[in-house]
């Protein structure tokens, strides 16, 4: 009965790694290797550009601030993570938008998801079609998923707020 | 098993549920609310008998509360037909349960929930299916929209959703030639418990575009005199892709101890949105159905009986989607039992909302 217990907690804890800084850490070690180096920030998005860019896609920020990973190889930035979360029908679903310099998308994954239904979005082809999108695509073309309509709506209009949100980061301080 | 391995085991349990929240804990208590309505104008048209009807079918409200990360409370609550009087309208409460969402893997719940068969009964918002009104298949075969209380162990784990329901039956008494099960509902109404129902349903989801599965329910329904067993099969496909719509269902219930020994049928749809060819922002999807149900497909007394409610339809009509929360709806079918050579016309007008 213990070592039954030991195998659960064991498959818990290690190979469902739950914790959301850990499953980013996997995010960045799958795409970009063991080689890189990051760098964390919390940005609070100034309280303007917030109200614009929500008018813009109709959708509200989750909170007043993002989380910001900078990727970088030798001291040369390969890429920005944006996390953030949206509401899908009750529970947030917290996602994370990789970003190359020309702005656009190089990835996009769900990284905690807390729902019943809707969970499709959490699959690798679905999120496959934000590659190369940027801010000048309408992401209302994303290809909805049979019984999952509110996270995919949430989640196409929460990637366009940070596809927009990066164009308006300091691009000569983030990418020197 | 000792008092040490025994403190162990529990220290061990608690671990496992623990959570480590950091930075990131952006978590917070909060309501939400939703809903989805739709109206509908209904013409119909039987060997000249003609009928024409207005109707706000369905008004609801759904209601929900993230405690924490993994509890959380969702219910809906629905008036049809737009009040309630002496038997006409109705006013339920279709779901209203906790769920404990422990892992993407595996979840619990527990109060009023949908049963988890075909692709309508757990997604039947009016922006979700073709034509105005459910799809007869959904109504006859498997009885949307279906709910009772019971309890649930849910999950998804590579691509793959499963669903064991278990919870109120049937009553079997009730189970019809015309309209098969669906008079056997309880919804939750002082649910008679003497013998529960199971349902098991599995999805595949990870082939984009595509969800294809099946789902088993079978239940000892309740009677006053012998037990009415039935078996109810499905299976069931959606493919949305570059804007090319393909919808199938097929389902059988077989029965024991009862006059009706089969009900089963199909429906196909087919749509295509053409906002993928005209440069617009609505989404206009013009789309057709062939469907087969029959009630009664196989009785005791067969002959004529299992003909009678043999029903072929076909159906073409259009959605239209301003945005994505919003719909308008047309559509024209004919249907024909195959004891007759009468067909019956229908023309619908809809319009939707969910939020």
């Amino acid at each position: 009965m213990l070592k039954l217990f030991l195998i659960f907690i064991l498959i818990n804890k290690v190979i469902f790694a739950n914790g959301i800084e850990q499953k980013v850490k996997e995010i960045i070690k799958n795409q970009f290797g063991n080689n890189v180096q990051v760098d964390f920030n919390k940005y609070k998005i100034p309280l303007e550009l917030k109200n614009e860019i929500e008018n813009k896609v109709k959708q509200k920020f989750f909170a007043e601030s993002v989380f910001i990973w900078l990727i970088k190889e030798n001291d040369s930035l390969l890429a920005v993570a944006i996390m953030d979360n949206v509401y899908g029908k009750a529970q947030p679903i917290t996602f994370i938008t990789f970003l190359g310099e020309n702005g656009k998308i190089l990835s996009n994954h769900i990284v905690k998801y807390r729902e019943e239904h809707g969970s499709a979005v959490s699959n690798f082809n679905w999120n496959k079609q934000f590659i190369g999108r940027d801010e000048k695509y309408d992401f209302n073309k994303i290809d909805a998923i049979s019984g999952a309509t509110i996270s995919v709506n949430s989640i196409k209009k929460g990637v366009h707020k940070l596809v927009l949100l990066y164009k308006t980061l300091d691009k000569t301080e983030l990418w020197k | 098993m000792n008092l040490n391995k025994l403190n162990i085991l529990i220290l061990l349990l608690a671990f496992s549920f623990v959570e480590c929240y950091g930075q990131f804990d952006f978590f917070e208590s909060k309501a939400t609310i939703g809903g989805y309505g739709e109206m509908h104008y209904n013409y119909k048209n039987n060997n000249g008998a003609t009928k024409n009807t207005l109707d706000f079918h369905r008004f609801v409200v759904f209601v929900g509360y993230g405690f924490t990360e993994k509890w959380s409370f969702k219910s809906e609550i629905e008036i049809e037909h737009n009040y309630v009087s002496d038997g006409e309208g109705e006013l339920s409460l279709e779901q209203a349960y906790l769920d404990y969402h422990f892992r993407d893997y595996l979840g619990f719940q527990a109060g009023i929930i949908l049963v988890s068969a075909g692709l309508i009964n757990e997604n039947h918002e009016p922006t979700l299916f073709f034509g105005v009104e459910r799809p007869n298949y959904s109504k006859y075969i498997i009885p949307t929209t279906w709910f009772g209380n019971g309890f649930a162990i849910y999950g998804n784990y590579s691509g793959f959703e499963y669903k064991l329901n278990f919870m109120e039956g049937l009553i079997g008494d009730k189970f019809s030639l015309n309209n098969a099960i669906r008079n056997g509902r309880q919804k939750g109404f002082e649910s008679d418990a003497s013998s529960m129902m199971y349902n098991l349903k599995i999805d595949y989801t990870n082939i984009l575009g595509l969800k294809i599965g099946g789902s088993a329910t079978y239940n000892n329904s309740i009677s006053d005199s012998l037990s009415i067993p039935f078996a109810l099969l499905e299976v069931h496909a959606d493919y949305r892709q570059n804007g090319l719509i393909l919808v199938g269902e097929y389902g059988n219930i077989n029965y024991s101890n009862h006059k009706l020994l089969k009900s089963n049928g199909f429906y196909f749809d087919v749509g295509y949105d053409l906002s993928n060819l005209i440069n617009v922002d609505w989404k206009i999807i013009p789309f057709g159905r062939y469907s087969r149900y029959n009630t009664a497909s196989e009785t005791e007394n067969g002959g004529d009986e299992e003909k009678m409610y043999d029903i072929k339809e076909w159906m073409f009509g259009i959605t239209i989607l301003p945005i994505d929360n919003i719909v308008l709806k047309a559509d024209y079918s004919q249907n024909k039992s195959e004891l007759s050579s009468i067909k019956t016309e229908f023309i619908n007008l809809g319009i939707g909302y969910r939020f």
